[in-house]
């Protein structure tokens, strides 16, 4: 089964005997599928977004023949990706998400139940996006060398827009150093949070803690599994990386994503901000973005991010919105003009 | 239903999961379960995997509104968050409850009857032959 039918395995029938017509180059290329209650069924590709006619065609607008997905539609997907027991995704629901069995990953928008200030699930669902995950293989190759060194693995985040591969390559870095492709076998700790990286893919010789919020999840893999390197998805909120650099302060290294386009995008989140100063990454690596999922851009040193964000050639001001309030007319240590 | 709910509860296991485990834990006896498990299983839909399973065991001894009460009850099973699902549970542990009660009534009476119906039996019996 390819990533598009896995994809599609969740969908009601007879939308899925519609999207089975579509030619296999333009399945071959879909990111997304955007399921909207009594809208056209929108498929994302690289190129942009199309929608389908009733008979299985690639088309640009509506004419009247596009192929609609009904709201009992919308509620029937919803319910075969919970595989029908929907208390058992309530955590991930809560953060807006399902992952299936089959690893396949849907965003979900509708109401939000909210209880004490915290959403803890969704009623009256209205739009699914069902990410087609494609493996690309052998993509963290380049990466190694950079990454390991003789006695350790430097820290990393990985960055990039929605869809630009950021999983793909934690994923690919996950099995290349647990199965010592970088010539040496680097016991390897993956802490998926939402059941992407692992479920139903392999991951070499890793320890996977699934389903725990990331900072506990880091803790016991740093205190219980002895790794040399930990690997975790999309760092993000100001609570969760405090957390994360409590349990990476502890010599162990860390691997993780986060959502952003370039350096100055990433010293804009507070959050990311702090965690590149707080000096537990070394290497920021960008990535090109959705039209070439999995492809590096740029691989930067976090001390030459901080440095660029405070020295603009003449003064040296804090640009980062970090509130540490810098200014002076020093220029860093260990900036390269 | 107890059982259900702590599963519910506590594994956060999926459905067709929890209903195998009751399976193994005393529960064998309801043939249904292991047709409605194995057919969710399967990614088969609630309304049809019940349906098929309460179908499939005629023998044994469910009225027809002890079918429908199953049916209605297994069709929703799963369509809820936690809450939803306990509540679910506890709505039908009472409607099942009450066509225990209905039931051993029932037997209750129909076994008078029948007593009843025996000794006159017995009695017009004995009187032929006299």
């Amino acid at each position: 089964m390819d990533e598009f039918e896995q994809a599609t395995a969740y969908i009601p029938a007879e939308i899925k005997q519609v999207l089975t017509k579509l030619p296999d180059s333009l399945k071959s290329r879909v990111q997304e599928i955007r399921l909207r209650a009594d809208a056209p069924v929108i498929l994302s590709t690289p190129q942009g977004e199309w929608m389908v006619s009733q008979d299985g065609r690639q088309i640009n607008y509506d004419t009247g023949n596009a192929l609609i997905c009904k709201k009992p539609e919308i509620e029937e997907c919803f319910l075969m990706l919970c595989e029908y027991s929907v208390h058992t995704h309530q955590n991930e629901l809560g953060s807006g998400f399902i992952t299936a069995r089959n690893g396949c990953r849907a965003g979900i928008a509708g109401t939000a139940v909210v209880e004490n200030g915290r959403v803890i699930s969704y009623r009256n669902i209205t739009s699914i996006v069902l990410r087609v995950a494609r493996r690309h293989d052998g993509c963290a190759s380049e990466l190694l060398s950079a990454l390991a060194k003789d006695s350790y693995i430097k820290s990393t985040i990985i960055c990039g827009e929605p869809s630009s591969g950021k999983s793909s390559l934690l994923r690919d870095l996950a099995l290349q150093l647990s199965t010592g492709r970088s010539g040496r076998k680097w016991r390897t700790a993956v802490v998926d949070e939402r059941g992407e990286l692992s479920r139903n893919k392999t991951l070499g010789y890793c320890d996977v803690i699934c389903n725990s919020p990331k900072a506990i999840g880091i803790q016991q893999a740093v205190r219980c599994l002895a790794p040399d390197v930990v690997i975790f998805d999309e760092l993000g909120s100001a609570e969760e990386t405090n957390a994360v650099l409590e349990g990476l302060n502890s010599g162990v290294s860390a691997i993780t994503s986060a959502h952003c386009r370039d350096a100055e995008s990433l010293m804009r989140r507070p959050p990311l901000a702090a965690a590149l100063k707080s000096g537990a990454f070394e290497l920021v690596i960008f990535l090109e973005g959705r039209s070439s999922p999995g492809k590096i851009s740029r691989v930067m040193k976090a001390r030459d991010i901080l440095a660029e964000n405070c020295w603009d050639g003449t003064n040296f001001s804090c640009r980062c919105f970090c509130g540490c309030g810098s200014i002076g007319i020093t220029q860093p240590e260990g900036y390269l003009i | 239903m107890t059982y259900l709910e702590t599963r519910i509860r506590y594994s956060g296991a999926p459905i067709y999961e929890i209903l195998h485990q009751c399976i193994k834990a005393d529960f064998g006896k309801l043939k249904f379960l292991k047709v409605s498990a194995d057919l969710l299983a399967k990614g088969q839909k609630p309304e049809i995997a019940w349906k098929s399973a309460i179908k499939s065991c005629d023998d044994n001894g469910f009225t027809a509104q002890d079918r429908e009460l199953i049916f209605s009850f297994g069709k929703d099973l799963g369509s809820s968050d936690i809450e939803g699902q306990i509540n679910h549970c506890k709505t039908y542990r009472q409607l099942f409850q009450d066509r225990l009660k209905n039931a051993r009534l029932e037997a209750q009476s129909k076994g008078r009857l029948y007593i009843t119906l025996g000794i006159a039996g017995g009695m017009g019996a004995v009187l032929l032959m006299l």
